[in-house]
């Protein structure tokens, strides 16, 4: 064991003595404060923005409790009035940005009809593929594996172009337990680093320090098994430095861009589904359609599924404020059937990404990210079902009061609904074993029995 | 401490050993001369391990250290860091004044030590493989072309390093065109020929001349 340790040190310290490893752990070093920084600039926003919201809606409620002092039908209390449904970040958001680097955040929504408003920007890329701007996360999956291939490549190769190799095979007792020793006091620098850079992240963002922090840190951790493993097979089995850092480069290129990038085109492509924009212009169409419709046939519509105000006759001939939002309940129900679709097509979607992404690694360890820091589709989509949750409560609210031409007086706002903005809690943890197989399976190819070079040639 | 007994060894239908039969007792230096291609690096690999006999079989006696013909070192740690790390590959763990005193004893000087290895020269370089060896208490040493590139001095210096770990019961094998060095160092000699041991002999006496002489004759004349 002593030996051990020390043969250790001595390649830390071989390691050490090289320029390259300097350059290498401080790009990476530098990259992870970077996107510290970026991700803490989003979280401030993102913070702000959902403090301003709450501010917004009170200077709103204050500019409509003047202006309608002495009371005023609930319709127009209801068309005015937009309510903050922003949720806080989770406390571990800022380490990924998972689905809300291309998923936009509903901040606000009003009474009329609210597939638009959920659908409105859409989800163009709703996998897990897209790698994101540059996090903490997007530092652990794509550059830590980099630092890894370009730290390990050589631990072999290197000896063959310095012209050393002949006296270190002839003196090492056990060749592959030094190839490996190598290997995980380089990988052991990596590690080290994107340990110091979680810890950064967790002071310079003032995130908790808990289990949940630790285990964030983990799984970063066991996605770079599979590369520590690669990069031995490579070391072992390619001669010249040049080859094995063309293999290195080939195996990220491949693992980090080319693979997410074709899965992502295979998913998009097998389960089309209709996009945001389109839900919502159908909706608009059939809102507009209804001003030029008859208004009660407008409305027998809305009856139609909702018979629970059939006690309340047509709407009259002119404008109402019953048949307005009855006009968008209607919109929104010719659209619903399109609406679930988009709903079942992006989770289908996330379904099978979640299935193909078991043989990318990359992949996976960014769903298992995400997911850990709350913003993976599943939390997104939470989101929207908690934001459509809430839209039923404003209707059950505000429909008796607009229906039966009830008139609403400021002192009513302290009893409109609000959306309470509680953290999404992370859905199940996708296993881990895919990374663990990931780690196991390119060591099918490691050469146990036989070493690959003559070592005096 | 080196027995090879009629090893065949063959690569690819090419045989490279046929029939080699060599005997290196310790307290000895022993010569291998050969052409290029008369496979004297198989010889060295076989009795390293590093290559299994088709037919025949190796036996040593003993630790052996390897000491290619072009040493080279980890440029960037110095001379008796070098000596040091390669130390502990081969698990030896001493303190560093005993590694300081190995290559002082081998004539490295004392500035020398601590300068990284990336300034020596060929000579110095070599001094340090052979304390490598030493550090690990190697008794055979398997030098490849040991003295090609080095100054006279540095050949004698050479010379003397080996002599003293074969007085102190060490077998050295060094393969060498150089037969004025042959002449030199070697107790005896051994003329590899087309993976044939053509001929071998006492060199006690003989001069340069007298071994090329020797050498064209066990060569058939030509170096081809």
């Amino acid at each position: 064991m002593r030996t051990l340790i020390h043969q250790c040190a001595w390649e830390a310290k071989l390691a050490f003595r090289r320029s390259s490893t300097w350059v290498i752990l401080g790009l990476l070093l530098g990259a992870g404060i970077v996107s510290i920084v970026l991700s803490g600039q989003r979280s401030q926003a993102r913070t702000e923005e959902f403090r301003r919201l709450e501010g917004q809606f009170s200077e709103q409620i204050a500019k409509l409790s003047k202006r309608y002092a002495n009371g005023e039908n609930a319709g127009y209390w209801g068309y005015y009035t937009a309510f903050p449904v922003a949720s806080p970040a989770a406390p571990l958001a800022a380490l990924s940005q998972g689905v809300e680097a291309n998923a936009p955040s509903v901040n606000w929504v009003r009474l009329l009809g609210i597939e638009p408003q959920l659908y409105e920007g859409g989800i163009h890329n709703p996998l897990l593929q897209t790698l994101g701007g540059l996090d903490p996360g997007f530092v652990m999956i794509v550059l830590a594996p980099l630092a890894l291939l370009l730290m390990g490549h050589d631990v072999l190769s290197r000896d063959r172009s310095l012209g050393v190799h002949p006296l270190v095979m002839s003196h090492v007792r056990n060749r592959h337990a030094l190839i490996w020793i190598r290997l995980l006091v380089r990988s052991a620098l990596v590690f080290a680093i994107t340990a110091l850079i979680h810890l950064l992240a967790v002071f310079m963002l003032r995130l908790p320090l808990d289990l949940a922090c630790a285990k964030w840190l983990l799984t970063a951790w066991l996605g770079l098994l599979p590369w520590v493993a690669i990069t031995a097979v490579l070391a072992v089995r390619l001669k010249s430095p040049q080859a094995t850092l063309s293999g290195a480069l080939g195996m990220w290129v491949t693992l980090v861009w080319i693979l997410p990038c074709s899965i992502n085109l295979l998913v998009s492509s097998v389960t089309d589904a209709p996009e945001g924009m389109e839900l919502t212009i159908r909706q608009r169409q059939v809102m507009h359609d209804g001003w030029d419709q008859d208004r009660k046939a407008n409305y027998r519509l809305f009856l139609e599924r909702h018979p629970e105000w059939r006690h309340l006759g047509d709407v009259p001939a002119e404008f109402s404020w019953r048949w307005y939002y009855a006009m968008h309940e209607v919109a929104d129900q010719a659209v619903s059937g399109l609406a679930k679709s988009y709903v079942d097509r992006l989770q289908s979607r996330s379904d099978l990404a979640r299935r193909l992404s078991w043989f990318v690694p990359t992949c996976y360890t960014q769903l298992l990210l995400a997911n850990q820091s709350g913003t993976d589709l599943d939390s997104h989509l939470r989101h929207l079902a908690g934001v459509r949750r809430f839209h039923e409560e404003l209707k059950g609210y505000f429909f008796p009061r607009i229906f039966h031409d009830r008139q609403l007086h400021p002192s009513d706002t302290d009893g409109f609904p609000r959306h309470r903005a509680t953290p999404e809690p992370p859905s199940d943890l996708p296993s881990p074993l895919p990374l663990l197989l990931a780690a196991a399976l390119p060591l099918v190819f490691y050469p146990y029995r036989k070493f690959p070079h003559d070592p005096t040639a | 401490m080196i027995q090879l007994l009629d090893v065949h060894k063959s690569y690819q239908g090419r045989t490279v050993l046929d029939g080699v039969t060599l005997e290196i007792p310790s307290h000895r230096v022993f010569g291998l001369l050969g052409c290029n291609g008369a496979g004297k690096t198989t010889t060295l690999n076989l009795i390293l391990g590093n290559l299994v006999p088709d037919s025949g079989s190796v036996a040593v006696h003993g630790r052996t250290a390897y000491i290619p013909e072009n040493v080279a070192l980890y440029g960037e740690l110095s001379g008796l860091e070098n000596l040091v790390y390669f130390s502990a590959l081969a698990g030896v763990m001493e303190q560093k004044g005993h590694f300081r005193r190995i290559l002082l004893e081998l004539g490295l000087a004392s500035e020398a030590l601590d300068r990284r290895a990336g300034t020596y020269s060929k000579g110095m370089r070599q001094r340090v493989a052979i304390a490598i060896a030493l550090a690990k208490g190697a008794n055979v040493l398997l030098l490849d072309e040991p003295t090609s590139g080095l100054d006279p001095d540095a050949v004698v210096a050479l010379s003397q390093i080996l002599r003293k770990v074969a007085d102190q019961g060490g077998a050295v094998l060094l393969t060498t065109h150089d037969l004025w060095h042959l002449s030199l160092d070697c107790d005896e000699i051994a003329i590899l020929h087309h993976g044939r041991i053509t001929d071998q002999f006492p060199s006690s006496g003989k001069s340069a001349n007298q071994l090329s002489k020797r050498f064209m004759e066990g060569t058939g004349r030509a170096c081809q």
